[in-house]
């Protein structure tokens, strides 16, 4: 078997993947409807909190507030330097022989 | 030359660049955007005395403007919403395909958002207005010139199909320092 380019597939492919009622064995079910840490024995007697919220999505999620951020922050920016480009444009002819039409109506009051 | 409004007249006329990009920025087309510009000068120089002195002098024109294009809008009843997404679906291939974002792909972008979403985002993002001031511009709630930006950013970064901050320009930097940041986090 290999990948679309022709080289040899992930190596991961080839390594039998835990079927759902294994990994439904070693992941808890579900998280726990309340948000507070369970407190556990560890083996050497010392007793430590940990937090049982599944950490990936956690961390999944902070990367994609601080890209999110990040995006919004170069979405300003683009958005500041397109309407200066146009601010420096030359005005049209148009534009320019109007504003010197109303001063001259202006001046001739 | 009346002497008392003379001051204002040119600071209007000194304001028109500005005006000239909000309008550009809002209609997407450069030709009606200086017939806007064109209309809201006229306007503003007949109607001077209603302007109320210390008050926002560039907010003022802005209104006229804005009010100026949604009304020709509901007029001609040409503007094309996207509520469907189909336009944005299309756009969202295009700078993923090239792995870049120029400003032709953003002003396209914004161009697709719906009118009321590019106004406030143009005008808070863009302009340099307060939520407050954009609000008055646009004579709607504080409340609602906030979640339009917020739509408007979301949309945008939708529709580009931006996965990284790579694509939105050279900013590699960007996402080392996020990567850096996401990991010193990390327990």
């Amino acid at each position: 078997m290999t990948g679309k380019d022709g080289s040899a597939p992930p190596a991961v492919l080839e390594t039998r993947t835990a079927t759902r009622d294994e990994k439904d064995a070693k992941a808890p079910r579900s998280r726990p409807l309340r948000g507070k840490p369970q407190t556990v024995n560890e083996d050497d007697g010392d007793k430590r909190k940990v937090d049982t919220y599944q950490q990936t999505p956690r961390r999944a999620n902070a990367r994609g507030a601080i890209l999110d951020r990040s995006l919004q922050a170069r979405i300003g920016e683009i958005l500041r330097e397109s309407f200066k480009d146009i601010e420096r444009e030359p005005l049209p002819e148009h534009l320019v022989e109007l504003m010197e039409a109303l001063k001259t109506k202006e001046s001739g009051r | 030359m009346n002497t008392e409004s003379e001051p204002l007249r040119q600071a209007l006329l000194g304001l028109i660049p500005n005006l000239r990009a909000f309008a550009v920025s809002l209609c997407g087309d450069v030709e009606r955007a200086d017939d806007l510009v064109q209309e809201t000068l006229l306007k503003a120089w007949d109607h001077l005395e209603s302007f109320e002195e210390g008050t926002n002098l560039r907010a003022w024109l802005f209104t006229i403007l804005r009010n100026t294009y949604f009304s020709e809008c509901r007029r001609r009843r040409r503007e094309v919403e996207d509520r469907d997404g189909t336009k944005a679906a299309d756009l969202a291939v295009h700078p993923g395909q090239q792995g870049h974002l120029d400003m032709q792909d953003f002003r396209r972008a914004l161009n697709v958002l719906p009118p009321d979403q590019r106004e406030a985002l143009i005008l808070v993002g863009a302009a340099g207005f307060s939520y407050e001031q954009a609000a008055a511009v646009s004579g709607c709630a504080v409340g609602t010139i906030k979640s339009r930006v917020n739509r408007a950013r979301s949309k945008l970064t939708e529709m580009l199909g931006v996965a990284t901050p790579r694509e939105f320009g050279p900013d590699a930097a960007t996402e080392a320092i996020v990567a850096r940041t996401v990991g010193s986090r990390q327990p």
